[in-house]
């Protein structure tokens, strides 16, 4: 982008939307996010050293992640420090959450900003929600006849291609990775992520003219940030979105594109599989409402299991076949 | 030592979720989840009513029409796999009896307990 670590930290104040909540911040975002139009219902600010001082107490730990960096450090931590929530990512920054309004977020290393802001967007937004009965999915959706189809699948599963197939045949971009499901009285809903997707090089290659021009995410990581909308690849929905029906989406080296009823008992293993942040959210103590909200989700929403073969010239056929399937 | 004598509690940190007659398990602290089949979440739900293994033996019997011996190695079979997987654990002698079941369903044997782990990457 052109700008150092430490000039594009701080901003006048700007409005942004994404899943859905909009917020306002005067942190530089690299991503193109959606248009807050002005409103906030959160307020993220940076602030130049930590909220709470340390060193924090054992008393005060709820979480450490399982996962850890090659030096053996969690991958995150979890603190209840009086009013705050405390959401730290060694080396990188910490987000200090406060009541229903607020996130102030303190960058441990400049040169880790893309990191941060990454975590912002990603588990920090994603725990900010599921504290208000929104958890989340690692799933992209796309809206079709106005509702939202979404993709369930593991890391390198193919639910951004598939997501990207559909947006060449026509049909608009809700989120990609993240899906947070919102039940509204009894109606469950898909927010919308924002503008922009993260694809390997081959799928660049294949679904973008000039895949050579795309940024790539972060120094050192393969993906390239492919902006969605107005001058960029496809169309983007930014409403939420009536949730139409679920894909556990399975790719095989050859075969026939298969759709597969799944089971109520095997799609709520499948959404516990594929939800976001899982053992986070177990230790918030915010599962047992999530597990609620999956079991009525599958009773209420199809999901069903994608299988199909490997080949982006065999993605027509499965869009095709999906389309037919909604 | 397993007997139709024992008495079992399900723990607060597993969740159960009865769909359509089969069941998902989500044990909290450790993030592994379990289904059940129609007989196992029968079983489950008898677990949870009676604590005791041996009235959960009776009114299966009732259920089903299998040897009462049969139904006794594949019951204590299960209860065990459940204790192993510390999905249920004993009960202690302080813990008061859940009230009695309310019958009725029939159904066939078939004892099963699918697992997996969520291993999610944050």
């Amino acid at each position: 982008m052109g700008l150092s670590s430490e000039s594009r930290q701080l901003a006048d104040v700007r409005f942004y939307r994404v899943f859905d909540l909009p917020f306002a911040s005067n942190f530089l975002f690299c991503y193109l996010l959606g248009d807050g139009e002005g409103k906030a219902e959160m307020s993220f600010t940076l602030s130049p050293c930590p909220v709470v001082p340390g060193p924090w107490t054992n008393e005060s730990l709820i979480y450490r992640s399982p996962h850890v960096d090659r030096g053996g450090q969690s991958l995150s931590v979890l603190y209840h420090l009086d009013v705050w929530e405390a959401l730290c990512f060694p080396e990188i920054g910490d987000f200090y959450l406060q009541g229903g309004d607020r996130i102030v977020g303190h960058i441990a290393d400049p040169e880790k900003t893309g990191l941060f802001e990454l975590r912002f967007l990603g588990p920090v937004l994603s725990y900010w929600l599921e504290r208000r009965g929104i958890p989340a999915l690692h799933a992209s959706a796309v809206e079709v006849n106005g509702r939202a189809v979404a993709f369930l699948s593991r890391h390198g599963g193919g639910k951004t291609g598939l997501a990207a197939a559909l947006m060449r045949a026509g049909h608009s971009l809700l989120t990609d990775d993240i899906l947070p499901v919102e039940e509204i009285e009894g109606t469950f809903h898909a927010r919308p992520g924002y503008p922009q997707m993260r694809m390997w090089p081959d799928e660049a290659a294949h679904f973008i003219e000039r895949p050579e021009e795309l940024p790539i995410v972060l120094p050192g990581l393969a993906k390239k940030r492919v902006p969605v909308g107005a001058g960029g690849f496809g169309a983007f929905r930014d409403v939420s979105l009536p949730l139409a029906g679920l894909y556990i989406a399975e790719r095989r080296a050859e075969g026939p594109v298969e759709i597969l009823d799944v089971s109520p008992r095997d799609a709520l293993i499948e959404l516990v599989r594929h939800s976001f942040s899982p053992y986070l959210v177990e230790a918030a103590g915010l599962q047992p409402s999530r597990f609620d909200l999956f079991a009525r989700l599958v009773r209420n929403i199809s999901v069903r299991r994608l299988l199909y073969p490997s080949g982006f010239e065999r993605l027509p056929e499965v869009v095709e076949i999906v389309l037919a399937s909604c | 030592m397993l007997d139709l004598a024992t008495r079992v509690t399900v723990p607060e940190s597993v969740l159960f979720r009865d769909l359509d007659g089969e069941a998902v398990l989500l044990e909290i602290a450790t993030g592994r989840y379990y289904g059940l089949n129609e007989v196992g979440t029968r079983i489950w739900s008898l677990l949870q009513l009676h604590g005791e293994i041996e009235a959960v033996h009776r009114d299966l019997l009732a259920e089903y029409h299998v040897p009462a011996h049969e139904l006794r190695q594949d019951l204590l079979d299960f209860v065990g796999l459940l204790i192993s997987r510390r999905l249920i654990v004993l009960a202690t002698p302080s813990q008061p009896s859940p009230p009695e079941p309310c019958l009725g369903l029939r159904g066939r044997t078939t004892l099963s307990l699918d697992s997996g782990t969520n291993g999610t990457i944050e």
